[in-house]
Parts: structure tokens; sequence; C-alpha cells
């Protein structure tokens, strides 16, 4: 179970329940918790009943399953982790939740529990979710089911006792009444301090669950007395997603059947038919899997500081066959280009897709006016083209190695310097060398643009691009430069002081084209187009697996540009959300520091036959730094 | 003529003469709410309690100067020059509803509201719009300018607003050649800037147009290129000379048709737009306008501090604009940091009818009865709910147990009676009085529904 979700058991509770009863709840919940569940999914071998994987007992009929194998671990040592949690407070409602008082009051309560078994609150805590933990969800309504392990159940058994009594003693001393239900449920001792929880020790584990009903039918499956009929455990979909994942091998795991939840609350999950276009071109294929998918995994691993969640997706026999996948796949050992590295790097992407093939089958994946957007772009762009076909005669001659570059802008070194400094950023992608008209195409195009944008700025009154070419390392740059503004003009009976007046944000961009070899490179800066030039010579860039795309991303140099834009961006604030400037300077300084926090984020997906998968990982070994 | 008038009819120069308060017109709360709501969007509870110990003409001053710091506790000056500083930046390049908001922002913020209140008076008089200047940043910096000098000498501004980039491409005079002078810029100056219909020929529009040669707007800036300037002699209002533009100002400025002309708009937005007030009646304040060397802020202070003004009969007798009742509502109800999105209240302001820096015409908005229609008053009503709603993005801002606190109220019905009076002020009747207190009762930990019955009250509607 993730942070998240943990937070969403605590804030339902939150909404249920008294605060005193909510205190109550926090410790049962954390006596198990936080959250996170349960069994050895898959690997569950003749146990005595109450000692199975909850996978292996609950029905296959179960949509959302997790797991973690050691939650003491994952909570005490990686969340708790100093770096960690100074990363977390960064995110202002988080770190607003962080400060809460009831977080003390709650250890203070943990200390004193923990003391009567001689431990100190977080030894404690890990004897308790000593793991594996494990929760099941069922959906429409919800019914959840968490089972965690201790390490010794006596001492679990004597704690909650005591728990018990401290609840009812500090209600007693209150003149209230008693808050703790006590049943039986067979032979099994229950408690219930709200009407959305309700838990027991059974067996090995500490059983939780969000009803009286809900923990008296998994007490039932756990004891045996009315098995399911069939196990999630042996679910094909479950199978299928244990042996992607390996669960056994991962800090936490999730899986969630959406075929079952897309059924129960139809129109959610699913994607909108008029999404962006341009996102529909670049990652359709990942959407349509995500429409087909019956199932989707995603796994934690957390190690040295180094998080990193992992998502998959199947991809079906039958959806293998489409032409959409076959358009957003690259062939079998055919992977992105190496990705491209230049100075002030704020992020770059390496991405194997084949445009041509994409624009073939646009109709699959866009629809609506997107579909016609783009079809409008076929009849517009080809206009710049020498009426080339778009989709064959344009992207079609440019090869599959896309590659994208973000980087910071010296704002010191821009003359004029806008208001608001952007990062440059540049696309570059091969093409058919020999194909001489295509890239005189290319020229006259970007040409011709220009020119549109001078008309349009020309009948605005507005500063109008100048042209201009050059040769730089063997490579032609064709690029545009805004004039700079003038000064106001002063009058006679003039003001002393003129109004204050910014750089338009225009000043960022120096539109460029740029040939190099069998390479066209887009730019926004001229600059940036000249790196990029000698980072393809160089054939520099991070040393990366095979992947059909990666993304690397510098969490603290971005922090850096936004921190450069700090007043601007607390300005924009204030107006979108109506914040004072105080508060408007937290928020975006929350941001920025959470964004810093990340320090290097990478992400790389990886197109298998049968599977897609996204990992994102992070360092945050830097932190501070 | 109107009977509310005619008193004021027989001495003109008594009706624009200094209040002085006595029992049959004292100095209430009532008083000076009618004084803020007319001059500056409302006031506070504790804002009418200050000023009820001054004078009406302290209280007027105050009003003029503004205070001392703004709602953010930074100083006024520093508030203007952070706000002015946010407008010239993202003005620049943002889009018109980010311009919106950051007005919005700025009147509900300002410690001197009765400066945005005159400033959007000038946007109205000087009416320019984005739709056909579809430049941001000259739509501010045309209000900057409005602002800058708002309660200055009207001539400056003319001289400013006149050379502003963005009035000159809004009225197509952004290449004024000599070949080819623009009678269309010289036409709105004196039609609906100085003189109004009447007091000009189409002869004079034709040779102040040859005065204008040579305005051009260069790269988003006023430009005054002498060998498109016809220097030849010109006769405008009987006076012959080598006119510039400058020199025309000054000539429609000396017109008597002039003061009238500003007396008669200011009176209109700050007094009533429905009542229609003779010459004679306007007499003494165009006097006003002309003995000041035509400073603005003379004819407010005489128009506020006049015992016209602070005639009971002459309340209520505007209907709220758009930003007038949205700006209002959340000063009055302190919303001011948080306040509810800003381009939200800018849009639900331009779905009434007032969409800030977009005009329908030269004209500017018709305003009075056209601001009421249905539509309209659904849109005014959708506001309120969407502010008193529990969810929603323009809800949460509502902060009543503060407000309540602030206002001294110890009870659901004190608060009741509290909201009504800083919002409807005099014009509460006893049986709504009645409403708003069972009302209070029935949900008294919640007073949201009390708050929504107030701002959709008919009366709450007027000024």
């Amino acid at each position: 179970m993730s942070a998240h979700q943990v937070s969403i058991v605590i804030l339902s509770l939150d909404i249920m329940i008294s605060y005193r009863r909510k205190m109550a709840c926090i410790l049962m919940v954390g006596l198990s918790i936080s959250a996170g569940i349960l069994v050895e999914a898959g690997q569950a071998k003749a146990k005595e009943p109450g000692q199975e994987s909850l996978s292996a007992v609950m029905p296959d009929d179960t949509p959302i399953y997790m797991r973690i194998n050691e939650p003491a671990k994952l909570f005490l040592d990686e969340f708790r982790n100093p770096i960690f949690l100074k990363a977390l407070k960064q995110i202002p409602q988080v770190g607003s939740q962080m400060e809460n008082p009831q977080i003390d009051q709650v250890k203070m309560v943990l200390g004193v529990l923990s003391s009567t078994e001689d431990l100190s609150w977080s030894e404690m805590i890990r004897e308790i979710l000593a793991g594996p933990a494990e929760i099941a969800i069922s959906t429409y309504p919800v019914k959840l089911v968490m089972t965690v392990k201790p390490k010794d159940v006596a001492r679990l058994g004597r704690l909650h006792a005591k728990l018990v009594e401290f609840i009812q003693q500090d209600a007693k001393n209150k003149g209230n009444a008693d808050p703790v239900k006590t049943f039986k449920h067979g032979v099994t001792d229950c408690f219930s301090i709200a009407p959305t929880e309700a838990h027991a020790i059974f067996g090995d584990r500490f059983v939780f669950a969000s009803s009286e009903k809900i923990l008296g039918e998994a007490l039932d499956i756990l004891d045996g007395s009315k098995p399911a009929k069939a196990t999630l455990d042996k679910e094909p979909r479950f199978v299928e997603a244990v042996k992607a994942a390996a669960p056994e091998s991962r800090q936490a795991w999730a899986f969630a059947r959406m075929d079952l939840i897309r059924k129960s609350n139809p129109g959610t999950y699913t994607v909108p038919d008029d999404y962006n276009p341009l996102l529909a071109l670049l990652f359709g294929g990942w959407v349509e899997a995500y429409r087909q998918a019956d199932w989707v995994g995603m796994a934690i691993d957390w190690k040295d500081n180094k998080p990193a969640i992992e998502a998959i997706l199947p991809v079906s026999a039958e959806t293998a066959k489409t032409e959409v996948r076959k358009a957003f796949t690259p062939p079998k050992g055919v992977y992105a280009a190496k990705p491209l590295s230049v100075p002030n790097q704020l992020g770059t992407i390496s991405l194997w897709r084949d445009l041509g093939k994409v624009w073939n089958i646009r109709e699959s994946v866009v629809t609506g006016p997107a579909l016609q957007g783009l079809n409008g772009l076929d009849n517009g762009i080809g206009q710049f083209f020498g009426g080339r076909d778009f989709g064959t005669g344009v992207l079609g001659s440019l090869k599959p190695d896309w590659r994208i570059v973000v980087a910071e802008q010296v704002a010191k070194t821009m003359n004029p310097k806008p208001d608001l400094v952007l990062p440059a950023f540049a696309i570059t992608v091969g093409y058919d060398v020999k194909d001489d008209d295509f890239r005189q195409r290319w020229v006259i195009a970007f040409q011709s643009l220009i020119g549109v944008l001078n008309v349009v700025g020309g009948q605005q009154k507005a500063p109008v691009l100048v042209q201009n070419q050059e040769d730089f390392d063997g490579a032609k740059i064709h690029s545009a430069k805004y004039l700079p503004p003038v000064k106001p003009m002063k009058v006679k009976d003039g003001e002393t002081k003129p109004s204050e007046e910014g750089i338009h944000i225009r000043h960022n961009f120096r539109p460029t084209l740029a040939i190099s070899g069998d390479h066209l490179i887009i730019s926004s800066t001229t600059e940036m187009a000249r790196d990029v030039i000698k980072a393809i010579k160089a054939a520099s860039g991070s040393d990366t697996p095979p992947q059909a795309m990666s993304v690397e991303v510098d969490g603290k140099r971005i922090a850096g540009v936004l921190e450069i834009n700090h007043e601007r961006l607390v300005m924009q604030n204030m107006v979108e959300k109506g914040h004072g400037k105080s508060a408007a300077n937290a928020e975006i300084g929350g941001i920025e520091s959470m964004i810093k926090a990340l320090n290097q984020a990478r992400i790389s997906a990886q197109d298998t036959e049968n599977q897609y998968r996204v990992k994102i990982s992070l360092d945050l070994n830097q932190v501070g730094k | 003529m109107n009977s509310w008038l005619d008193s004021h009819l027989k001495d003109p120069r008594a009706a624009w003469s200094s209040h002085e308060p006595d029992k049959s017109r004292p100095w209430d709360r009532a008083s000076v709410a009618h004084l803020h709501r007319r001059a500056a969007f409302g006031a506070t509870p504790a804002r009418i309690s200050a000023d009820l110990k001054l004078s009406p003409k302290m209280a007027v001053d105050n009003l003029i100067k503004g205070s001392a710091t703004a709602s953010d506790g930074t100083s006024a000056a520093e508030f203007a020059k952070f706000f002015d500083r946010i407008e010239s930046r993202l003005g620049l390049d943002g889009p018109l509803r980010r311009i919106q908001g950051l007005w919005v922002q700025r009147m509900v913020n300002s410690p001197r509201p009765a400066l945005e209140w005159l400033t959007l008076f000038w946007h109205n008089h000087f009416a320019t719009s984005d739709v056909k200047v579809q430049n941001t940043g000259l739509m501010v910096a045309q209000i900057a300018t409005l602002r800058r000098h708002a309660f200055g000498k009207f001539g400056v501004m003319l001289d400013r607003v006149a050379k502003n980039p963005a009035m000159l491409v809004w009225l197509d005079a952004a290449a004024n050649r000599r070949t080819k002078p623009n009678e269309n810029f010289a036409r709105e100056v004196m039609e609906l800037f100085t003189l109004g219909r009447g007091h000009y020929t189409e002869k004079d529009i034709q040779e102040a147009a040859r005065a204008y040669t040579g305005w051009f707007v260069v790269q988003e800036r006023f430009a005054f290129l002498e060998q498109q300037h016809d220097t030849g002699t010109k006769t405008v209002l009987g006076q012959t000379g080598p006119f510039t533009g400058e020199q025309i100002h000054q000539i429609l400025l000396k017109q008597p048709a002039s003061g009238l002309f500003l007396a008669k708009k200011l009176v209109q937005h700050y007094v009533s737009e429905t009542d229609i007030f003779p010459e004679a009646l306007l007499q003494p304040l165009a006097d006003v306008f002309r003995e000041s060397q035509g400073s603005i802020e003379a004819v407010v202070r005489t128009i506020l501090e006049s015992r016209l003004f602070h005639d009971p009969a002459g309340r209520r007798r505007r209907v709220k604009s758009p930003i007038e009742f949205t700006v209002g509502l959340c000063r009055m109800l302190e919303m001011a940091d948080p306040m509810p999105p800003p381009e939200l209240l800018a849009d639900s302001a331009s779905a009434m009818g007032q969409g800030l820096y977009v005009p329908p015409s030269v004209a500017g908005w018709d305003g009075g009865a056209a601001w009421i229609d249905t539509t309209r008053l659904v849109a005014r009503t959708n506001l309120v709910l969407a502010i008193c709603s529990q969810t929603g993005p323009l809800s949460g801002k509502l902060k009543l147990e503060d407000w309540a606190r602030r206002a001294g109220s110890t009870s659901p019905e004190s608060t009741a009676d509290a909201l009504a009076d800083t919002l409807l002020a005099d014009s509460v009747k006893p049986q709504l009085r009645l409403e708003l207190r069972t009302l209070a009762k029935t949900t008294p930990k919640d007073l949201r529904p009390v708050v929504a019955r107030i701002l959709t009250d008919p009366s709450f509607q007027l000024a």
C-alpha cells in the first residue's frame, strides 16, 4: 500500500469517527498498517488455516490486491529516512500534515504502550509490522481486508489488550461511553471502534476490515469455514501478473483487475477519445494497451535511497497483431537512440517512434476535433513542403530516432533578458541525407513560417523576426531573432517616472532550424541548436540499457530554473488561486524544493511482445546537496 | 423633473456645498456605507465604525488618499509597486483572463479602492477593447496610465491616453499619415472624451485630424514621425494655428462644454445614472473643473462631500455593475487573502456582462438597467451560490466565523444582523431582517445561506 493509500485510509477514518476514536483507530491501523499488506502471492503452500497468503484464500474476483514483503523496513527505514522525509516535507499539503500535533500525540501513546513491553515505539512497530502485509480490496462498494503478520503474535495480543484498556480508561475518565465494541465471530474475539473499522487477531496475523460484516466474511474465508470457490492466486491474470513482476523480490507490489473495475464502474479509468493529439501520436500505443489491458501491475523497489516504481501492462495476442501496436513498437532488437547530453541540461528524451506509420493509423488513436485538427495539419503543413503528403512525404521521410533535449538558458547572458526565462529545447531526428529535395523543403518551410509570423506580428504592431544563416561545425543553421524592444518615447510634458515595463516572453525564442549531416534539428534557440550539433557529433549521452524510450530529468536544475522565475510564478499563483503574496510564496517555494528533492529522475520504457513496462526511478541521495 | 433633485435645483451651488450633518441628515452608518458603496466598492464593519468617528469631509479625504497598508500588511506604496510589476510582467504575454483576474485581485486587495473605482470609470470613459487590440501588454499599460492620472489633471491624462498605443490601435490610428488624416480618432476625442455631441462641427474634426498626423505605433510604442506630420495651419473651434495633437487637447479643454461633459459623466458614476441632471445643476461642478485647471480630484471631492451626494433620497439610484458587485462582495465580506480565484471572479463578471478590458464599443458599457436582464441576474446568482457553496473552485474563502468575530457579533442572529447592516445598510427591511435571523437560527453553525440570501436580494444589486 502506498503512503497515499494510507492517507486515504486515515482520511476516511477522519471523516467517519470522532477525534478520540480516530486516535485509537490510527493506533490500530498503525499496529498493522501503515498500510501495506499481504501475502506471498502465488506462492501459497499448504499451511494451517489462517496462515495462507491472502491471495490464496480471497476469491478470484478480488479486483485489487497489494502486498508489502517487509512493511517495517519500508515504513520505518525507507519512508522515515531523513532524506525522504525532507523531500516529503516540501510538498505543502503533506508538509502541513507532518507538522500535525496529532502525530506527536500518537507517538506519545505508542511510547506508553511500547513501554509496557520494554520496547521503544519504533521497536514495537517493527515487531508488529514484521510482515508481510497484504490488502485485498473490492470496489463498489468498497470492502477492505488487510492482514499483517507480526513477529510475535502473543506480544501483539498483549499490546492490543493494553491499548483497548487505555482507550476504555480514557473514555471512562471523561465520562464517555465505552468506545470499544467487542464481539465474537466463531471463537475469535473481534473489536471495533468505529462503524468503518473492525479487527481481530487470527492465527498468526492481525486482521483489519472496513466493517464488522466484512471482518466476519474475511475470518470465514481465512479459517476455511466458507472458502472461496476459486481463489485469486489461481486466477490466470493474477498468475500472469505475478510472473511478470516477481513480487517476492519486490518491496511492494499491487495488482488491479481493470476488467472488473471498469465493469463495476463504467466510465472510470478509461481514457477519453479526445485526449491531447500530440500525446496520442507519441504515446498512443501505451494508451491503447491500457485501454485493452485487463490487469495492471505496479511494483515498488526502494534501496539505497533510490526509490523506483514500475508499471506493467499486458499486451494481449489480439492487441499485438493490430496496426496500432505495430506502429508504436520497435522491431525486435531495435531501440531508441542514445540520449543526447547538452550543457545546462534539464532533461533529455530519446524515443523510438515511426511517425510515418503512426500518422497512417491516427484515426485509431485520435478522434473528433483532434483528428480534424491533424487532418488540417496534413493540408496546412503539406503546403510548406511543396505539396508533399504530410504522412508519407514528410513524416515518412524521417527516421524513428527522435531525441529531445531541454536545457536552462543562462539568464545573465541573455540580451534582452525576458521577464520570464524559459528553458530552451530542441528536437532532432534523422532523415535520408540523399533526399536533397526534402532538406530544401525544410529550409523553405522554416523561412515561410517565419514570414507568416512576421505578417501576423506586423498586424499587431508587434516586433518582427529577423532571419539569419550561419555555418557551424559543418552544419547549416537557419535562425530568426526578434528585434529588441525600443525604449519608450519621451513626451514633452513627460512623466518623471515611466511605467515599469518587462521584457516580453517572446525574447526567449530564437527559432532555429539546423541541418547537421543526416540530422534535422528544430530548436527554440540558436545556441541550443549549436549544442545539439556538437552533442550529436560527440555521440555523447548517458549509458542506458536498450529500451524503447528513456527520459532523464535533473530535478535540481529544474528547481533552479523555477527559482530564477520565482517572483513571476508567485504572481501567477496569486492570480490563479487567489492567494496572498505570502501564501503564494510558500506554495511556489514548496514546489521548487520538492522538485529539487527529486534530484535525478529517470523514466524508462520497455516494449516487449506481450508487455509494456514503464519504470520511474529517483535518486534521493543528493537531496540538499 | 425628479422630485429628489428638485430641492437641489433651486440652489445648485448649495447642492454641491459641503454636507454638514444634522438631525435630519445624520452622519450615521448608513451614510458612511453609502459613501463607500458609491466610491469604493463598499466597506467592512470596521471601516464604517472608523469613519463614523470622522467628519464627512475627513472620511472623503481618507477615502481618496486610501489606507496606509493593504490587507496583506504591506504598505500602500509597496502594494502598488508590486501590483504594477505583476501587471506589467504578466500583462506582457498573459492571456486576457489573466489580466482581468489581476485587476479584480487588485481591486479586492487595494488599500486605495477609491482609486480603483475611479480607474474603472476611466476604463469606461476611454473604452478600449482587447478584442481588437489583441495585445494584453498594451491593454495593461493603458489601465496603468488611467490609474496614474485617475485623480490628476484631466488634460494630462487626455494627452497620455491619446498617445497610448492600445488606444491608437483601437481607433485605427496606429499609422496617422499626413496624406490620410484619421478623422475617426479626432471624432472620438471630441465626442467621447471631451465635449460630447453637438459641440463641434465636421470641419473641426477634419482640421483636428490633421493635427494628429505623424502619430504612429511602432513596435508597440507611440512614435511621432515628424515627416508624417501636417505642419500646416488648422482652424479648430474658432482657433487657428499650426496645431499639434496636444495643442488640440488644450483647445478642447478650454471649451465650456468640456467641463459640463465631464461633470455629467462623473455625476452619473458617483450619484445617479437614472436621473437627468440639468445643466444648471452641473454648472457648479464645471466651474470647479475649470477653476482647478482640470483637476479630477477637485471635482470628485466636491461631489463626495456635497449635500446632494449625502441626500438619503439619492441612495440606491445606481445598479451595481458586475465588477462593482463582484469586488464589493469580496471586500465587504473580507475575502481578500485568500480570495476566490481572481480569474474565475473575472470570468463571472464577464458572464454578468462586464468583461474587463473588453468593453463592447467605444462608448463603453450601457450600464444601468442593462446590467440586470434575466440572463445576467442568473449569472449574479450563480456567482453567489458558487461562493457560498461547500465545494467548487470559488468556495471555501468565505470565513464567516472570522468575519463575525471582527464585526463583534456574539450569536448567529447578531451575525445575520451585522451581515445585513454591512451588505444592505439602510435598505434592509424588517421582514427581511426577520427572515435572516430565522435562517441563522436554522443553521447557526453555517451562515452561508444567510449570506446567499442577502447577496441575491434586489437591494444588494443597487448602490
